[in-house]
């Protein structure tokens, strides 16, 4: 049974009745206190139990913790006694935990060393954790708690410890899906942020990589990493990125795009400014150019801002291939862009307003094949896109198993049994099969996605107005873009406003040697990026001389010749 | 504005156009009758035949594969007789379920007696007023009745207008668009020059399935009226006195054996002096051509043989400028551009001289020629490689 420090001296003379009412005093007493505590405790949300402070008796504490964790079957509230000393209490979530190592905690105090009774000396020198945290309110506490540390609280004190002790992260680290390369790192962010930071922290080695570490959501209490590149990053940027993020007020953050949609210069954009990556190359390569990422718990996807519309055209692998090949992909990739936009529409003008526009031939044998066709041909279209959309979809929601069934389904219903049937007619589907390839080889889906919904208005303004409806829609499209921004940088930057060196990466993929400078575009810190004698050198001899090795002719060739 | 008002503001304004009845210039594929090709003729009465090609493009494969099988056509020919062009065509379309399609006519063909009687001249103004109609069809002039051509079974192309646009653009024709006509028609010191096309000779009524036509010559104008036809010799004459080269073929005789070549590459120059009371036309000609065949017992491996051959095609050329000057002189057509050539040489004299008695002037102007001939190539191999060696 618990009792008062102070109550031991007036026990012997007290009579027992004296003492049973007493006890009921105190009873008593401490039922107040404790309602009153417990009134106190009566917070909706985390961050507002900063003004609870953690009480220097075990018993309120306890009060506390078993009226706050109440129904909850995953809270281990473990009451026990320090070696030679007071009692103390474990407080953890099972499962986030690493058991075997608080036991190995526990242990320490319970049978190892214990004695001591103060925080202080418990963190410095008794508990054999390498990460101990003090906190004094139930804010911190909770948060910690929540989140995998195991809190400590002992009699007397009003501090509580907690011990970094989490448990092992949930899934291995695998290639990321939705950033597949054929030459790069395999490795991809996963749910746990504190591998993310760590798999970050792998490529740039530096103590200027800060990752700031915050808190957003008010029920779900997502931990967030803003990470940059102290000396490259532009601090009004960062300044701004740090204000939008404490500005959110939510219940809770599941997923960055949460995040994304918050933070995001205009919201009703379709174009995304805010790119995302599964990457932790593609996170650094950004902080390198003087970007900002931000990570949040429990996703695998990483935002990195400030975002160009150029940048959704590129893909990582860019930068690890040949720059031949990389800028050959990239125009390829910018043709396509084109392909994805406006296919649809042009079909849809030229069939039915520009006939002339056309050769004599191509004109009959698309007229051959839409004779019979029932509908109009942006009904067509608008059959066909959906019907490709719909497929598409379908395909990424279903299990691996059934997507087969549903690509086949979609070849055979709408490939082939509707241009028979007399519904669609051939070209239709090339066009939509076309279009449909185009929008994938764009390399963030996000993008992509915003380019196949932009063909719709399209389609419908082509069939109004024909071709003068479709410039007026790439033109109020591209004044939609230039438009944007993104943390103030323009989103056709480096195109729109110009910046003529920052082409040699839009334009073509210059060699690495030839990227002297980070994007001029971007206000950085530092703006050198390969050292000035190094391009120069590379320039001279058209590549890296053998000044040791001396290219001689071998034997053989000599006795040919 | 709320984001959400102004969402439906939006889509409103999108909803909006699509309860109009509909756009008025929008035309589906599948009603439309795409005419390929025209033909003018002229009737007993006066009046003007015009006879439109429209392919049955229901007919032309496209999904069911087989299309057009047997001796079922994929085109038809719709014929009616009228004053004018567009009273023809307002007609035609009484008859046509869907609407007749003029963008793609690409070859218009005239007959003779509508070009030597009524002249061209009226046919381009409904062609530049509509934009339908496309400046870059080809004029042909057609010996006869124009539109038995369009009913006539086409070789190699789904129909005779293809084949006939075909054959008058190719390479070594001086095909004319209407374009082309239309800016000779305008200018003074230039008549136009149109390729002239017939059926082949002797055919019967009843394999006409079988006829088909060709290219006879050029028909030579004076202003916008027929004057007669050039063919053969003349005919080679006229792409070096045009100026502007195009490749041709010849084939003649050299040591008592024929010898064919391929005048490929050419330059010419014609340069205009006037004399007291004529004109003197100062023509340079130069050819590079390259042996195609020969039967004749030459050996190319010795130049001296060579420049034989060579001296010979000289010749062979100048005959053809003598023979096409003969023609322009006769016909009093200026197809080569000969007024021009004054015109830009000497503007002045032209204007208050020339001019007025321009056709007198043509015709006792004098030429001189001066033809340089290169056989650049002799071919793979120098002899008859089956011819037997030398015991």
């Amino acid at each position: 049974m618990y009792r008062r420090f102070g109550s031991k001296k007036s026990k012997s003379r007290e009579t027992a009745e004296d003492q049973k009412k007493h006890e009921q005093e105190v009873e008593e007493e401490t039922k107040a206190d404790r309602d009153k505590l417990i009134e106190q405790a009566n917070h909706q949300y985390v961050d507002q139990f900063k003004s609870l402070r953690i009480t220097k008796t075990l018993k309120q504490n306890n009060e506390i913790l078993l009226h706050l964790f109440k129904d909850s079957s995953d809270i281990v509230l473990r009451e026990f006694e320090i070696e030679k000393s007071v009692h103390a209490l474990a407080v953890f979530v099972d499962g986030l935990v690493d058991t075997a190592q608080v036991n190995m905690a526990l242990k320490a105090l319970m049978i190892e060393e214990g004695i001591e009774q103060d925080t202080k000396r418990i963190s410095f020198g008794t508990m054999p954790s390498s990460q101990i945290t003090e906190v004094d309110n139930y804010a911190d506490l909770l948060q910690g708690v929540l989140s995998g540390d195991t809190a400590l609280l002992i009699e007397g004190n009003t501090n509580a410890l907690l011990l970094g002790l989490r448990g092992p992260t949930l899934r291995s680290i695998a290639e990321p899906e939705t950033e597949a390369v054929v030459r790069g790192p395999r490795e991809g962010y996963i749910e746990s942020i504190r591998t993310n930071t760590s798999l970050l922290r792998r490529k740039l080695k530096t103590p200027h990589l800060k990752m700031k570490p915050m808190v957003v959501g008010r029920h779900s209490n997502t931990n967030l990493v803003v990470a940059y590149l102290d000396g490259v990053v532009d601090p009004a940027t960062l300044e701004e990125v740090i204000k939008r993020i404490e500005k959110i007020e939510i219940d809770g953050v599941l997923e960055s795009g949460y995040i994304e949609e918050m933070i995001q210069d205009n919201t009703h954009s379709p174009f995304p400014q805010v790119q995302y990556t599964e990457r932790p190359d593609v996170t650094a390569a950004a902080l390198l150019e003087g970007r900002i990422a931000i990570m949040v718990d429990g996703t695998p996807f990483v935002l990195i801002v400030p975002t160009t519309f150029w940048q959704l055209m590129q893909a990582n692998e860019d930068y690890y291939e040949r720059y031949q090949m990389a800028t050959m992909i990239r125009w390829l990739r910018y043709i396509f862009l084109i392909v994805a936009i406006t296919t649809p529409s042009l079909y849809i003008a030229i069939t039915t307003f520009h006939h002339a526009l056309v050769p004599t031939t191509l004109l009959i044998s698309t007229a051959a094949a839409r004779e019979n066709i029932p509908f109009p041909a942006v009904v067509e279209a608008f059959i066909m896109e959906i019907a490709f959309e719909a497929l598409r979809e379908a395909g990424v929601r279903l299990p691996k198993t059934v997507g087969q069934a549903v690509s086949i389904l979609g070849a055979l219903v709408v490939g082939q049994a509707a241009v028979q049937a007399g519904i669609v007619s051939a070209p239709m589907v090339i066009v939509v099969s076309i279009t449909g390839i185009a929008s994938f080889t764009i390399p963030r889906y996000n993008a992509a996605i915003a380019i196949r919904m932009l063909r719709f208005p399209l389609m419908v303004l082509a069939s109004i107005f024909g071709l003068y409806g479709v410039i007026l829609g790439l033109m109020l499209i591209l004044g939609h873009m230039a438009n944007l921004r993104s943390f103030g940088i323009p989103y056709l930057s480096p195109v729109s406003p110009l910046s003529y060196h920052d082409l040699k990466d839009t334009v073509i993929r210059a060699p690495w040697w030839a990227m002297e400078k980070r994007p001029e575009f971007m206000p950085v810190g530092d703006t050198s990026r390969v050292g000035k004698e190094f391009t120069e050198d590379v320039v001279k001899d058209q590549g890296q001389s053998g000044a040791l090795i001396e290219h001689e002719r071998k034997q053989g060739g000599e006795e040919q010749t | 504005m709320k984001p959400l008002m102004r969402f439906g503001l939006l889509l409103a304004l999108f909803a909006s156009p699509l309860s109009l009845t509909g756009c008025w210039d929008r035309m589906e594929i599948n009603d439309m009758a795409i005419a390929v090709a025209s033909a003018i003729d002229l009737e007993e009465d006066g009046k003007l035949r015009m006879s439109v090609q429209i392919p049955l493009v229901g007919q032309m494969g496209g999904m069911g594969g087989g299309g057009a099988g047997g001796g079922e056509k994929n085109y038809i020919v719709d014929s009616e007789v009228g004053n004018t062009i567009r009273e023809i065509n307002a007609k035609q379309q009484l008859k046509l379920p869907r609407r007749l399609f003029f963008s793609h006519r690409r070859v218009l063909l005239i007959s003779e007696d509508v070009a030597r009687t009524m002249g061209i001249r009226e046919f381009f103004d409904v062609v530049s007023r509509v934009p339908e109609n496309r400046l870059n069809a080809n004029l042909v002039i057609v010996k006869g009745k124009a539109h038995k051509l369009l009913t006539m079974k086409p070789r190699l192309e789904k129909f005779s207008g293809e084949s006939i646009r075909e054959i008058v653009e190719s390479e070594n024709v001086m095909g004319t668009t209407m374009k082309d006509v239309a800016q000779m028609l305008n200018q003074y010191g230039v008549d136009p020059m149109i390729p002239y096309l017939a059926t082949t000779d002797k055919v019967k009524k009843e394999d006409l399935d079988t006829a088909t036509f060709k290219m006879m010559g050029y028909a030579l104008f004076r202003d916008d009226k027929m004057v007669g036809v050039i063919r053969d010799d003349p005919t080679e004459g006229m792409r070096w006195l045009r100026q502007k080269f195009q490749p041709y073929g010849k084939t003649f005789d050299v040591k008592d054996g024929k010898v064919s070549l391929n005048i490929y590459k050419g330059k010419a120059e014609v340069t205009p002096t006037l004399l007291q009371d004529h004109i003197r036309f100062d023509v340079k000609v130069q050819a590079v051509a390259y042996m195609m065949e020969s039967e004749a017992p030459i050996d190319f491996v010795e130049p001296a043989q060579v420049r034989i051959v060579e001296a010979k095609l000289a010749e062979e050329i100048r005959e053809s400028l003598e023979k096409s000057v003969e023609a322009v002189q006769k016909y009093k057509s200026d197809a080569p551009q000969f007024g021009l050539l004054i015109a830009r040489n000497y503007p002045r004299k032209w204007q208050m001289e020339y001019l007025p008695r321009w056709d007198e002037e043509l015709s006792k102007a004098q030429f001189t020629y001066d033809v340089r001939v290169k056989i650049s190539r002799i071919g793979l191999t120098s002899e008859n490689i089956g011819k037997r060696e030398r015991r």
